[in-house]
């Protein structure tokens, strides 16, 4: 798929350079995952900061909710007596 | 033929992301609900879920989502569970990357009986990348339609202003009847 560039706010623009001192060991480290991720430096170290406090990526969530989703629609197609379930995974589901 | 509209806005942000959520789950005209990475039983979690993957990429300006609708021709969408079984095929093309919301409306137009809402996330969950409307990903969908319809497929880009201009002859036709 074809991709858009993401047109940003001024504050969305990187105006604030910052040096960071890492150890030649970290430096490398990080260097090769970001490589790995297809990212630069600057977006990596920007990338862990940001999501520090978050271990779950969009991705596998979303993988999570589609699961939920077919767990709803089963019980749906084959139990539709079943309205408490169904009920009760519809306001579980992505909540 | 299925035209295929794919409507952007920029300047209603995310409220008109939110606003679209809701009109997708119009009671009244809304068949075989479904969706990828949200919950499509919810208008405001489903809110929620796309806003959480922009928010992650801190990508929450600009265009929030891509609207595409998708009007099947009456020859060839005879009946409602076709139309709902094609807007379902058609969600299929955007699975891979991004969040999308679908619907089939049961409701009278001009040209076809039936038509597909899928609202489509414009940032990708995968790498926060944006979805692109340019003229080579929009041939590649209409293949994709022409494919799952089994029928010629066209897109029409849909401004703000056919957008009113749609609505006002709703509105007349309506008040003529």
């Amino acid at each position: 798929m074809k991709h858009m560039k993401h047109q940003k706010e001024q504050f969305e623009k990187k105006e604030q350079p910052r040096s960071v001192r890492l150890s030649n060991a970290d430096y490398n480290d990080f260097q090769e995952t970001a490589k790995k991720e297809g990212k630069t430096f600057s977006a990596f170290l920007r990338d862990c900061a940001r999501h520090r406090n978050n271990s779950l990526e969009p991705g596998l969530v979303v993988h999570m909710q589609n699961v939920m989703n077919t767990a709803v629609e089963l019980i749906l197609r084959y139990e539709p007596q079943n309205t408490k379930a169904v009920e009760k995974l519809e306001k579980e589901v992505g909540s | 033929m299925a035209i295929i509209k794919v409507k952007k806005d920029f300047s209603g942000g995310l409220k008109y992301l939110k606003n679209v959520c809701g009109y997708i789950y119009d009671q009244n005209y809304a068949v075989g609900l479904g969706g990828n990475g949200v919950n499509p039983y919810h208008p405001d979690i489903c809110y929620e879920q796309m806003l959480a993957v922009k928010k992650y990429y801190a990508k929450t300006t600009t265009n929030p989502l891509i609207h595409v609708i998708i009007s099947y021709s009456i020859k060839e969408t005879p009946d409602i569970q076709t139309a709902v079984y094609y807007t379902r095929q058609i969600a299929e093309y955007f699975r891979k990357e991004y969040q999308t919301l679908y619907c089939t409306h049961n409701a009278d137009h001009e040209h076809s009986w039936f038509h597909g809402h899928i609202l489509v996330n414009s940032v990708s969950f995968m790498d926060g990348k944006m979805f692109s409307t340019g003229s080579e990903e929009m041939k590649r969908l209409e293949e994709w339609v022409e494919s799952v319809t089994q029928s010629d497929a066209h897109v029409e880009y849909w401004s703000k202003e056919k957008d009113k201009k749609y609505h006002e002859k709703k509105a007349r036709s309506q008040s003529n009847r």
